[in-house]
């Protein structure tokens, strides 16, 4: 996202310009997968500001030229007149501890495909949930809040649990990898555990 | 059937939504699951960091580093 007065209209002339992101996080990651396509890789600047508050609060202060948020930030920052120069979308997944059993597991994933398929049925009865989170609701206040009117719907994409393949997997470390972002030396298995999820339809 | 308590790291609830719902609704509780959330912890900075190796990828996850809870999402 970039400011409205901003003179940026698209991700080529973010070159050798500071966007907010979070190290590590989505943010950092799609920030590359987006960019990198427009810019040469020594000229991307991202710096890590930490949560999304505070990459937003960078971007209207001026500090950074653009920022890589999320829901409900981008409906809150296009309220306030700032613009998306590119977007990009990626896979939220589970990340269980190893005394996580199979069986509830399985439980947790059948509720979520119900909760899942209640969402996507009227997305915009849930958004409260969105709107009213403390850490959001504390600066919308002071951005003038947010409505479910002001979200665009199709952003927000909820999808039944399911692992990931292991082209998807071993895609993403070999990207990881050329960008020293993993240690090349260590195994992609030696991070990923694919548990099956168990397919049970959520009206069983 | 009994009930199993499990404690689950909630992020932004952009990523969370359908475990609120679900907890909401009772569809934990319908499998036998008593869900408990702990949030996660903000991330800030003083300064903002340009090299990534300067930033523990740990990020606000510390619950589920500490053994807090048992699952998280991101």
């Amino acid at each position: 996202m970039v400011r409205a007065e901003s003179d940026h209209y698209y991700p080529s002339s973010l070159a050798n310009r500071p966007i907010a992101v979070q190290f590590h996080a989505g943010s950092h990651y799609t920030a590359l997968r987006l960019i990198e396509g427009y810019i040469p890789v020594e000229k991307i600047k991202l710096l890590h500001y930490g949560s999304p508050r505070y990459r937003f609060e960078a971007l209207m202060s001026g500090e950074v030229d653009a920022a890589m948020l999320m829901e409900p930030w981008i409906a809150l920052a296009e309220k306030n007149g700032c613009r998306s120069v590119c977007e990009g979308h990626y896979l939220g997944a589970e990340n269980a501890s190893d005394n996580m059993d199979e069986e509830t597991f399985a439980a947790i994933n059948r509720a979520v495909i119900k909760a899942v398929d209640l969402i996507n049925s009227d997305k915009k009865r849930f958004l409260h949930y969105l709107i009213d989170q403390p850490k959001f609701a504390v600066i919308a206040d002071e951005w003038g809040g947010l409505t479910p009117d002001d979200f665009h719907l199709p952003r927000l994409r909820y999808t039944h649990p399911m692992p990931y393949t292991d082209e998807q997997v071993e895609d993403t470390y070999n990207w990881m990898v050329r960008w020293g972002l993993l240690n090349a030396s260590v195994c992609a298995n030696d991070f990923v555990d694919n548990r099956p999820a168990e397919p049970t339809a959520a009206d069983d | 059937m009994g009930t199993k308590k499990v404690v689950s790291e909630t992020s932004g609830a952009v990523f969370s939504l359908p475990w609120f719902v679900a907890k909401d609704q009772g569809f934990f509780a319908e499998e036998g699951i008593d869900m408990e959330f702990v949030d996660s912890l903000s991330v800030h900075v003083d300064q903002p960091v340009a090299d990534p190796e300067k930033v523990d990828p740990i990020l606000g996850h510390t619950p589920f580093e500490d053994n807090q809870v048992a699952i998280y999402r991101a």
